[in-house]
């Protein structure tokens, strides 16, 4: 988790400077089908959005406007990587994610036949991924393969957890923008999603609940603390609403005084 | 103890004659009695500004204004210290209703047409202390030295390079250096909390003299005759007094239920000059001014226009004299003044929802 989070703010601060300088997508915007997509395809993409770049996936250096130093495999450059190598590719980064996805049948099979076998790509897109949700399991997506059914059910055994996590959330972002210093808690549903999500890629359902169960009292320490935040603001507003009394009180008293002295001078 | 205080009061009274410069400014001083809701924001003013003072000295005790550490001495005061969230939202909530009240005493001036002769002076001192209170709002949001002060004073300094010849270099002496860091956020600083308030200060001071010098404007004007006239205490301070509740209640209800309105969630994130949030927009105040460089093609004509705009606002008391006018020149004029406030807000709302 921490490997992640480090990752992610090294990459966030290295990409966000190779989107200003960024010879992949100056160059590959201006080309057609398969070398053009991905250029046009990655502004939608959550990565981008984190301020990752190209190269931070695919090497080579992004700053040099030359293809050949650019593409050089001597600067670590790998174009696109065969069905095979994707979950290693993801799993520089994604590396909890990788080890769960291993242990499933979608990786007996990519051994198996790697063309036909569904890789991280199959499912997440490699250029236009959003941040998960459950509804990345859907009939449209799994239904190309095999059945529904049993996807239906792992989606079942996700949501309540899924769930959890999105109503923590919601209550950890109404603190936050009151004003409440939520770091450790946004780090917290950070890891217990991840924790969570990463779990679906194994594929079997009581492994699924069984590690769930383990997950839980993370989420529930969590929400202990985003309760007492809560009392805090609750507190805050107890206060405020006294003092707006006493401002009514004042206000009604001097307009009521001022009344009087007019009425007297005029008296 | 009541016989040693009245000794002490003697005494002193006696020697600086306190009594007679109270009864002169307070009991003494006569205002018209028919003084209007409009006439008492001068008070709820100076109450901003104390306000202001106050809670800004308490926020200098914790507030580091260093790039690395500014935002995390702004969270440890809002969390760490007893009531320091309260301190700091009351004032960066009160630095928005003293831009609210300034504006809404401008505008009943100028409907009012209480600038002419003989107060052309008094118009002019406000105007300046309108600049400052802007230039103070400015200052004091990029301190926190967040996301959205950062990109926010960004995009406000940025303004100033589309003025033809010394745009560049005005930026510059603005930010110090060509991007905003952290010689702008000394520099920012130093205004803010010392250049600006001092000015403020001597400002209030010159605008009240006038005022003394030369009487409350009286409403509907002078012209219709002498009125009636209450001493300014109590009668008037008591009036003020009730505007400055409703000020607090304003302010409270805006800190205790609305507190969204000044942190947005990029207003609690640190600065990261490498990641340009999606929607940065510049405070509320700024946010006509902006949405009419949008809508003009050329942006040196949009800056042009708006100095125009702030020229004959400021020069206004020498173009609608104290001189009897025409009833179609009033017409007029009325006409003008309201299109100009109501456009005013539109372009505001406008540039919100853009």
């Amino acid at each position: 988790m921490m490997r992640i989070l480090v990752t992610a703010l090294a990459l966030s601060v290295v990409g966000g400077a190779a989107r200003g300088q960024n010879s992949c997508l100056a160059c590959h915007r201006q080309q057609e089908g398969d070398r053009g997509g991905p250029a046009h395809d990655w502004p939608t993409s959550v990565h981008f959005v984190n301020g990752i770049g190209c190269q931070d996936c695919h090497g080579g250096d992004a700053r040099s406007d030359d293809p050949q130093i650019a593409m050089n495999p001597k600067n670590g450059f790998v174009g696109r990587p065969a069905p095979r190598d994707v979950p290693n590719f993801c799993g520089k980064c994604h590396e909890a994610v990788r080890d769960n996805y291993l242990q499933s049948a979608h990786a007996a099979m990519l051994q198996a036949d790697p063309a036909a076998a569904p890789n991280c790509v199959t499912c997440h897109t490699a250029h236009k991924q959003q941040k998960v949700t459950l509804d990345l399991i859907n009939e449209r997506t799994c239904g190309r393969c095999h059945d529904y059914a049993r996807a239906a059910r792992l989606k079942e055994a996700m949501r309540g957890i899924e769930n959890d996590v999105q109503a923590v959330t919601a209550r950890e972002r109404h603190v936050f923008l009151h004003g409440i210093a939520t770091d450790d808690e946004q780090k917290a549903i950070f890891a217990v999603r991840n924790q969570a999500h990463r779990l679906t890629h194994v594929l079997e359902i009581q492994r699924i609940l069984g590690a769930l169960d383990k997950v839980r009292p993370d989420l529930d320490r969590v929400e202990a603390r985003i309760s007492v935040k809560e009392k805090v603001l609750e507190d805050r507003r107890r206060e405020g609403n006294a003092l707006l009394v006493l401002f009514f009180i004042g206000m009604i008293v001097a307009y009521a005084t001022h009344k009087r002295l007019m009425h007297t001078a005029s008296g | 103890m009541k016989r040693l205080v009245t000794s002490v009061w003697r005494w002193i009274d006696t020697r600086l004659k306190l009594s007679d410069i109270l009864r002169a400014t307070l009991t003494e001083y006569m205002v018209p009695a028919n003084l209007n809701f409009w006439h008492t924001l001068g008070f709820v003013l100076v109450t901003c500004f104390v306000i202001q003072v106050v809670t800004g000295m308490l926020l200098l005790m914790y507030y580091v204004p260093d790039t690395s550490r500014a935002f995390e001495s702004v969270q440890y005061l809002s969390n760490e210290v007893p009531y320091g969230w309260l301190v700091r939202n009351i004032h960066a909530m009160t630095s928005h209703l003293f831009v609210l009240a300034l504006f809404l005493h401008i505008a009943s001036t100028v409907w009012m047409r209480a600038y002419r002769n003989p107060r052309e002076l008094q118009w002019l001192s406000g105007m300046i202390l309108l600049g400052l209170v802007l230039a103070a709002g400015l200052s004091g949001y990029l301190l926190p030295w967040s996301q959205l002060s950062y990109w926010a004073t960004t995009v406000a300094t940025n303004a100033a390079g589309s003025i033809p010849v010394v745009g560049d270099d005005l930026v510059l002496w603005i930010r110090g250096t060509p991007k905003v860091t952290q010689f702008t956020l000394g520099r920012f600083f130093a205004a803010h909390v010392s250049i600006i308030p001092f000015s403020i200060l001597v400002l209030i001071g010159i605008h009240l003299l006038f005022l003394r010098l030369t009487g409350i404007s009286v409403p509907g004007g002078e012209e219709r005759g002498p009125v009636r006239r209450v001493p300014f205490f109590p009668h008037m301070v008591v009036k003020e007094i009730g505007s400055v509740f409703g000020f607090l209640i304003l302010l409270n209800v805006l800190i205790f239920y609305f507190p969204q309105i000044n942190f947005p969630a990029d207003a609690l994130i640190p600065a990261n000059p490498l990641e340009t949030p999606a929607h940065i927009k510049p405070h509320w105040y700024f946010l006509a001014n902006y949405q009419f460089l949008k809508l003009v093609p050329s942006e040196f004509l949009g800056v042009i226009l708006q100095v125009v705009g702030g020229i004959i606002l400021f020069f206004l008391p020498f173009l609608d004299t104290g001189k009897r006018r025409s009833p179609l020149y009033n017409r007029l004029f009325y006409a003008v003044v309201g299109l100009s406030i109501l456009g005013y807000i539109g372009l505001m709302v406008w540039g919100y929802y853009s």
